[in-house]
């Protein structure tokens, strides 16, 4: 009988057992410093083991609890060890990715304390693809930094909670119903339904059956009972879009439901009475349709308890280099590419552009870019004609009072600007002068381009 | 996203004069995260010396509050550790340069940026100062 010899594993050989495992995996020292990265830890973070040797865990991890309440450092303290917790980090490159994070003590043999060991997941893909299945969307996926939206983000959680009914106003695409969805899962109603119903989509007799249902024997081929979207959303919320399409007749019924809380279904002899909060949309302005004796004023003034209005790209451009980094990620996912970014060039030309569809054209570009994409950055070339101007970048604009000495220095920029693309770093050194003198030197004269 | 690392061209200590830096601190070190920092050390360069020297607070994770101190201070640079693309872009966009990638000693790191002591992919500062294993 062959005898098997015993195998001992060497010190390479945890490494390799480290490296093999595909959650990322390193460990400190009792003074915070990192003394082990493995293979994983490397492709989250982007970060290679050489450069994470030796630094302190929070200068190469750069998580978002690392300052405030290092779980690392709990775990250290206390002995206590986390499993599973949330946290999200900035990798090497500047992509800000959802991670779970557990955190041991790390021991010799005689079970003394030498550090710690943390194992982190990357959670972007899981995230990204729960949100899309669940249509759970919250404030946090409202993408924009811009002062507009951040006056809406101030506000939101309270209107959300206050259970009135929302008039959201905004041109098409600017992303009414993600705040419809995010109001009612923000609310106490969020365990309950969210029926959205598009009022111009349907002719009236059809969603005057679609809203409130209808009794067997209603009309010709009504053979049984059906419910409304006001039933099914009973204990919830109904998002009625486009409700400045409505009939005038629609109009009563919906003011109706609004005062009373009920409302009879076609056919039908009694009332039924619901508890729905509606949050309803347009892109129309109903004071205006008001004023033309279009929209009943009653109706008007029950919708708008609280009017939130949803400002158009165009006038938020500050807002889209993030939304092309979430759309990046998205389409990454959903396609199975890995494209990292744009160009530059792209940046200059998409930040250009007026957006007439809104974030929904924003969103077209970005998915046709990600189709004739052939490399990891998306030129200037993968986006469509309408978007690139002719000759590309000229936006350049000098303002404020100049000396002519000043003049003929802001023309000279202006000019070798305007021959580079509006490349800051080709400008500067066609200019003969560092970046950084270039860009002061544009901020003290005036000059801007987008 | 947007491009990783991207090497940052040496400068000289000339060219740096009389301009504005803002960094974030956590105690002696540069902020591991823009957006985590409630401390800006406000400096001004002036050739290879710094002047005005003073601490700001700003809550990082507010980028108008952030916006709203590289204006008040009229801030030329931000030296930074950790920075997502979408924060850099938008500070870009608002004419202030990012030069971010740094860690360690604020001085230190001061010191390497002034005197154009710059490495690329993303890693400046105490890169020699690391302990052995």
């Amino acid at each position: 009988m062959a005898t098997m010899k015993k195998y001992v594993l060497r010190e390479n050989d945890y490494k390799t057992i480290l490296d093999s495992v595909a959650d990322g995996v390193f460990t400190v020292d009792r003074g915070w410093k990192i003394t082990s990265w493995n293979k994983a830890a490397e492709h989250i973070t982007g970060f290679s083991e050489r450069e994470a040797l030796g630094r302190l865990c929070s200068e190469v991890l750069r998580s978002n609890v690392c300052q405030s309440g290092c779980i690392l450092r709990r775990t250290m303290e206390s002995g206590r060890e986390f499993i599973k917790f949330p946290i999200d980090i900035i990798t090497k490159n500047g992509e800000k990715k959802p991670l779970s994070i557990s955190s041991s003590l790390l021991r010799t043999g005689t079970g003394e304390v030498v550090g710690g060991v943390e194992t982190f997941r990357d959670l972007t893909q899981i995230e990204t693809l729960r949100k899309a299945l669940a249509n759970e969307y919250t404030f946090e996926d409202i993408l924009g930094k811009s002062h507009q939206m951040q006056a809406l983000f101030r506000i939101l959680p309270d209107i959300a909670t206050s259970d009135s009914t929302v008039l959201i106003q905004g041109a098409s695409g600017t992303g009414k119903e993600l705040f419809a969805r995010a109001i009612h899962n923000l609310s106490r109603r969020k365990d309950r339904p969210f029926i959205g119903v598009n009022c111009a989509a349907l002719p009236d007799t059809l969603l005057e059956s679609e809203l409130f249902g209808y009794r067997k024997g209603a009309f010709t081929g009504a053979d049984g009972n059906k419910p409304g979207r006001f039933d099914l959303a009973d204990g919830g919320t109904i998002f009625l879009d486009e409700i400045g399409d409505i009939s005038a007749a629609l109009q009563i019924k919906l003011l109706r439901v609004l005062q009373e809380k009920q409302y009879e279904p076609l056919g039908g002899t009694t009332s039924r009475r619901v508890d729905v909060r509606v949050v309803t949309a347009t892109n129309k302005n109903l004071k205006e349709q008001m004023r033309l004796g279009r929209f009943r004023d009653d109706l008007y003034f029950r919708l708008n308890v609280i009017c939130l209005e949803i400002p158009p790209l165009a006038e938020r451009k500050v807002d889209i280099p993030i939304l092309i980094e979430a759309l990046i990620s998205r389409f990454n996912t959903e396609k199975q590419k890995n494209i990292l970014g744009v160009t530059p060039g792209t940046m200059r030309v998409l930040m250009q552009y007026e957006y007439p569809g809104n974030v929904r054209e924003l969103e077209n570009i970005m998915e046709r870019a990600f189709i004739l994409c052939k490399t990891d950055l998306i030129d200037v070339d993968c986006l469509p004609r309408e978007v690139v101007p002719d000759g590309a970048i000229r936006r350049t604009t000098v303002c404020g009072e100049l000396t002519p000495l000043e003049s003929a220095e802001a023309e000279a920029i202006v000019a070798t600007l305007t021959q580079n693309d509006g490349h800051r770093e080709r400008t500067a050194t066609a200019l003969g002068i560092h970046k950084t003198t270039l860009l002061r030197k544009m901020k003290k004269l005036g000059i801007t381009y987008p | 996203m947007c491009r990783a690392g991207g090497t940052i061209n040496a400068i000289t200590v000339a060219e740096v004069s009389n301009m504005r830096i803002a960094i974030p601190v956590y105690g002696e070190r540069i902020s591991p995260r823009i957006d985590c920092a409630s401390t800006f050390l406000v400096v001004e360069a002036d050739g290879g010396t710094m002047r005005d020297v003073h601490e700001a607070p700003a809550d990082g994770s507010s980028l108008k509050n952030l916006l709203g101190l590289l204006t008040r201070e009229d801030i030329d640079v931000v030296v930074c550790a950790g920075i997502s693309c979408e924060d850099r872009q938008i500070i870009e966009t608002a004419g202030v340069e990012v030069n971010y990638g740094w860690i360690g000693y604020v001085k230190d790191v001061l010191k390497g940026f002034v005197h154009g002591r710059r490495g690329g992919s993303g890693w400046k500062a105490d890169r020699d100062n690391r302990q052995p294993h």
